[in-house]
């Protein structure tokens, strides 16, 4: 790669994918779920980790454990459910059983064992944690190598987007509702993540969903209620000015957001009782202040991408190199009113469901891009946008133009500096 | 209904043929890409839902696959027909099948409603870098009801086999 380009075997080459799960996932923070999955001692979700099936945990004395999903005796997978509650893990195949901190608590015939290196007292016997398990405002984040900064470090400057999504609850809580839509889509993880920031696409690819349902909106009667899935479809025809000016800030360590003052979700109706809620907990400066945060959406590379204002959040999960499954996450706003989750389903069932009106687009645009890179000819992929218009903020951050190629840019840093170092 | 003594004024096969025809022509509509037909058959209240969950019984509590009312499905056929479609621009070909249908329920207040459940099986073909074929398969619930000749659908609820499943786009109509 290079500063302004990088080689098309990025995303078409499989050992540089193998290796993006050995460096890449395994020494960034990747998001494995959210503390409101296991709100109780022996709770458990499953969950992907650079290729891995981890079980995420609730132990008895509250804390958070990540193993992965294999007995330590023959292999077996421990469980095959995404969710659920126990008090021990009991393997299904020789009745191992391990405690929800990973040790064992019991084997038949333990005596068998006696004299071999598989004695009680060994290690090895217990389900193997992940190396480092740390939450952020309720979001759950695993590593696989021990060795590197902590979560919020980490996080830097991008988890006040985290901390704007929770603060919206009236609650400051949130909540996961249902499982994650999931979608495959045929192109390398890395187009997903980066399309998060791109926001010159949206008004060419998204044609065909925003130029009817402006059409409709203006067909409806000045005093009739415009449907809302209408709010949310027309400003993806915005002009490419409007997408300029919402403007784009890199945070470090990969991550980023687009917008901060304006989106294309600004201009949806706002609910009464729902403001009225958040007036009741913060007071109006701070609910002013706390909505005044119109981010469009947020990267925290390479594994999550947030919309605060929508509670939405979407989880990028390598398969393969030309495969990747993007699942989408609903929150609930503890303490705000049914409209606002409403609003949240709409929008990701609308724009990121496997049936979605407007990513059919996006999708077609990843697997075309997957195609067109096996082609010969041009050999590089252009980061050239706005190069030379990067404007540092005072808190370290670095913003530019809405259309600027800088949160590319700002990722394939990361990258490299992932890659390059060797491991542990 | 069938196996049950109701008062009706139709023959209960009659009756059971002609919903079943029905069933039938909304799927030929989808399969002959007819949008603005296939729209017509549904109320301006409808519902059309595609759960996540076999179990999902609020569609307003966890995300859906799609859950849609009419607007939401005039978008939709409005898109399919944008000369920008641009996931479209390779026309995907569908074959419906419908078949066991049962007319579980006669719902009679101001107006009749029928509740039917089928089971259906969908292949799906769109030619692109893999050209292989789709199929979706699962049950369908219909409400239907009868506006002065014509009977519409009320809601329509499609539970695929593989709800929970991850999928690639999903661009054929279910």
């Amino acid at each position: 790669m290079q500063s302004d380009r990088v080689h098309k075997r990025l995303y078409t080459d499989s050992g540089i994918f193998d290796l993006e799960m050995d460096t890449v996932f395994s020494k960034a923070w990747i998001f494995v779920g959210h503390e409101s999955q296991i709100p109780n001692p022996g709770d458990f979700f499953s969950s992907q980790l650079a290729r891995q099936s981890v079980l995420v945990v609730r132990h008895t004395d509250n804390t958070i454990k990540v193993f992965h999903n294999r007995c330590p005796h023959k292999g077996t997978q421990l469980t095959t459910a995404t969710s659920g509650h126990v008090r021990v893990f009991r393997c299904m195949y020789h009745a191992w059983s391990f405690d929800t901190d990973g040790s064992l608590k019991a084997r038949p015939l333990e005596d068998g064992y006696n004299g071999s290196r598989l004695d009680t007292n060994n290690e090895d016997c217990n389900l193997k944690g992940v190396a480092s398990v740390e939450s952020y405002r309720g979001f759950v984040f695993a590593r696989l190598q021990s060795k590197g900064p902590d979560l919020a470090s980490w996080l830097g400057e991008a988890r006040t987007s985290i901390d704007n999504m929770v603060d919206r609850s009236p609650q400051g809580a949130l909540e996961v509702v249902g499982q994650p839509l999931k979608y495959i889509n045929d192109c390398n993880w890395k187009m997903l993540v980066e399309n998060v920031s791109d926001n010159l696409h949206a008004l060419p690819t998204h044609r065909s969903a925003s130029a009817p349902a402006k059409e409709m909106a203006d067909e409806i009667n000045s005093g009739d209620e415009i449907p809302q899935v209408l709010h949310m479809l027309t400003p993806f025809g915005s002009p490419l000015s409007f997408f300029e000016k919402i403007g784009q800030t890199i945070c470090g360590n990969g991550h980023s957001f687009t917008g901060g003052d304006l989106s294309i979700h600004s201009a949806y109706p706002e609910n009464e009782e729902y403001n009225q809620a958040m007036l009741a907990s913060y007071g109006e400066e701070t609910f002013q202040k706390i909505l005044s945060v119109e981010r469009h959406n947020t990267v925290i590379y390479p594994s999550l991408s947030l919309k605060c204002n929508l509670q939405s959040i979407r989880v990028f999960r390598p398969i393969s190199v030309d495969q990747t499954i993007l699942e989408t996450w609903t929150f609930r706003l503890k303490g705000a009113p049914q409209e606002m989750l409403a609003r949240s389903l709409l929008y990701n069932q609308t724009v990121f469901s496997p049936a979605s009106i407007a990513g059919h687009d996006d999708n077609e645009a990843f697997c075309r891009m997957q195609q067109g890179l096996k082609e010969g000819g041009h050999e590089w992929v252009s980061l050239h946008r706005h190069m030379e218009t990067e404007t540092p903020n005072e808190n370290g951050t670095i913003s530019a133009p809405g259309t600027s190629d800088i949160s590319y840019r700002h990722e394939y840093e990361a990258w490299l500096n992932y890659m390059k170092t060797s491991q542990e | 209904m069938y196996n049950n003594s109701h008062t009706l004024n139709t023959n209960p096969f009659e009756l059971l043929s002609e919903l079943e025809q029905f069933l039938y022509y909304e799927a030929r509509c989808i399969d002959e890409k007819r949008w603005h037909d296939w729209l017509e058959l549904y109320l301006e209240e409808a519902i059309y839902w595609i759960p996540t969950d076999r179990e999902q019984i609020d569609p307003l509590q966890q995300a859906s696959i799609a859950y849609e009312d009419k607007a939401t499905l005039r978008l939709r056929t409005k898109r399919m027909t944008h000369p920008q479609a641009h996931s479209l621009d390779r026309r995907p070909e569908s074959t419906h099948l419908v078949t066991n249908v049962m007319l579980d329920d006669v719902l009679e207040n101001d107006t009749v409603i029928y509740r039917l459940s089928s089971s259906f099986m969908v292949l799906g073909y769109q030619e692109d870098f893999r050209n292989t074929q789709t199929v979706y398969g699962g049950k369908y619930s219909h409400e239907i009801v009868r506006v002065g000749k014509q009977l519409k659908i009320k809601s329509k609820k499609v539970v695929l086999n593989n709800c929970d499943a991850p999928h690639r786009n999903i661009q054929i109509l279910l």
